[in-house]
């Protein structure tokens, strides 16, 4: 009895080694590993490209910018949160040149109101770029949950990380724009 | 996918919630699978309690530490609640040693103790891909097949289910197991070993497969060698049944 389990558990063992190698090499043949390069908002992947109006009325096209970072941060006047974290992007987008970390405030201006927004602006002094999603597509490109929702852009617009919810921390932003940076040297 | 829970004005992390749900259900069935003779489980819960806290001020460190320059600046951000500033080998670490501390200060066997926390770690090991199909993490490669989920823009294989299933039946299993006597160290190897399995099995329907050496999956090999290791300690404690 005993020398029939052993005997049957010798079997097992070799049969599931050799077995999963076979499934390791089938695999590998039939299904290639191969880097997803789509569109998606999700990290790994390449950011939705978007081209919209900012609040001084000019184009801003993703695909144009080359800064080195680009934090992309979704946001509304009415979210309290969003407005808790706007004086930390203020903050950091003056310690570094455009070129190198530039940061984009995308309004979900389909559920909110310009004037709001006009004076959010000025009474926080905010000098980055904001742009207006006037009809909500590119929230919906981005698949916007909550806000604020922050995304952290390589140069080749690769999505290296996301925080969904907010505010977001001064210490985190930094954190993950250098580790970014330094990836990029 | 579903990773936001809007509840009023807040906003829930939805994988969150199902890891703690997980946690939860997995203490309550450790608890019950345990037999009463024994010592109290709440020994073991707090090993478990003990090794989590550990684990999370290890991984705030950990990133701390990886992050210095910024955390200079504003050193009251260690204590900031935000999942975002973890890293997770070095909180897994920490929690390792604690639990070695804690276990070393209680007495508690290791072989033992492994195989008292294998029950409840096979129902969680089950609800963290609950969690990934939430969060749409760890999500399916691309495919025509009919039971396609449409995530990240493209029709994929719900990798985050097959996992699921696969992980239910291992906990079934682990569970029924659990009421032989068996050889110490045995269930815990089992676990490990069906586990890397799982993963050996899955892995190629990934789309976000890790590349090793430019064609191997690198979960792949790991999970490979996994399981060998625990074919080989399994079949120490089949020997040990044969010598009783």
């Amino acid at each position: 009895m005993r020398y029939g389990l052993h005997k049957f558990w010798n079997f097992f063992k070799a049969s599931l080694i050799l077995l999963s190698l076979l499934w390791v090499g089938f695999s590998t043949y039939w299904f290639p590993p191969h880097h997803d390069q789509r569109v998606a908002p999700q990290i790994g992947f390449t950011a939705p490209q978007f081209s919209l109006t900012t609040l001084n009325g000019e184009t801003l096209d993703l695909a144009q910018i080359q800064a080195q970072v680009i934090v992309l941060n979704f946001w509304a006047t009415w979210c309290p949160p969003c407005r808790a974290e706007m004086p930390t992007f203020e903050r950091l987008s003056r310690e570094f040149e455009p070129d190198q970390v530039l940061f984009i405030a995308v309004n979900a201006t389909f559920q909110d109101n310009l004037a709001d927004i006009h004076q959010f602006v000025k009474e926080n002094n905010i000098t980055f770029p904001i742009v207006l999603d006037l009809d909500g597509k590119v929230s919906r490109a981005y698949q916007i949950q909550a806000f604020p929702t922050t995304f952290l852009l390589e140069r080749d617009k690769t999505i290296r990380t996301m925080m969904i919810g907010g505010p977001v921390s001064a210490v985190w932003l930094r954190s993950e724009i250098e580790q970014i940076l330094n990836h990029q040297k | 996918m579903f990773p936001i829970l809007h509840i009023g004005p807040l906003s829930i992390n939805t994988s969150i919630l199902i890891l703690l749900a997980g946690l939860w259900i997995a203490l309550w069935v450790g608890e019950k699978q345990y037999p009463t003779a024994s010592p109290s489980f709440s020994l073991y819960e707090n090993l478990v309690l003990t090794a989590l806290i550990a684990g999370i001020m290890g991984a705030r460190l950990g990133y701390a530490v990886q992050n210095i320059s910024a955390f200079m600046s504003d050193p009251l951000a260690l204590l900031t609640p935000s999942p975002n500033m973890l890293d997770l080998p070095a909180g897994a670490l920490a929690a390792f040693l604690a639990a070695l501390v804690y276990g070393h200060r209680h007495s508690l066997k290791l072989w033992k103790t492994l195989d008292q926390l294998t029950p409840p770690a096979s129902v969680f090991a089950s609800t963290v891909h609950l969690a990934n199909l939430a969060s749409g993490d760890a999500y399916g490669a691309p495919t025509q097949a009919p039971w396609c989920i449409h995530l990240w823009n493209a029709c994929r294989h719900p990798t985050q289910v097959y996992a699921f299933i696969l992980a239910l039946g291992v906990a079934i299993f682990i569970l029924r197991t659990s009421r032989y006597n068996l050889p110490e160290g045995f269930q815990f190897w089992a676990f490990i070993g069906m586990s890397a399995l799982v993963r050996l099995i899955i892995e190629p329907f990934r789309g976000d497969s890790a590349i090793l050496l430019g064609i191997f999956r690198q979960a792949q090999f790991i999970a490979w060698l996994v399981l060998l290791i625990s074919l080989f300690q399994i079949s120490k404690r089949i020997k040990l049944i044969d010598r009783e």
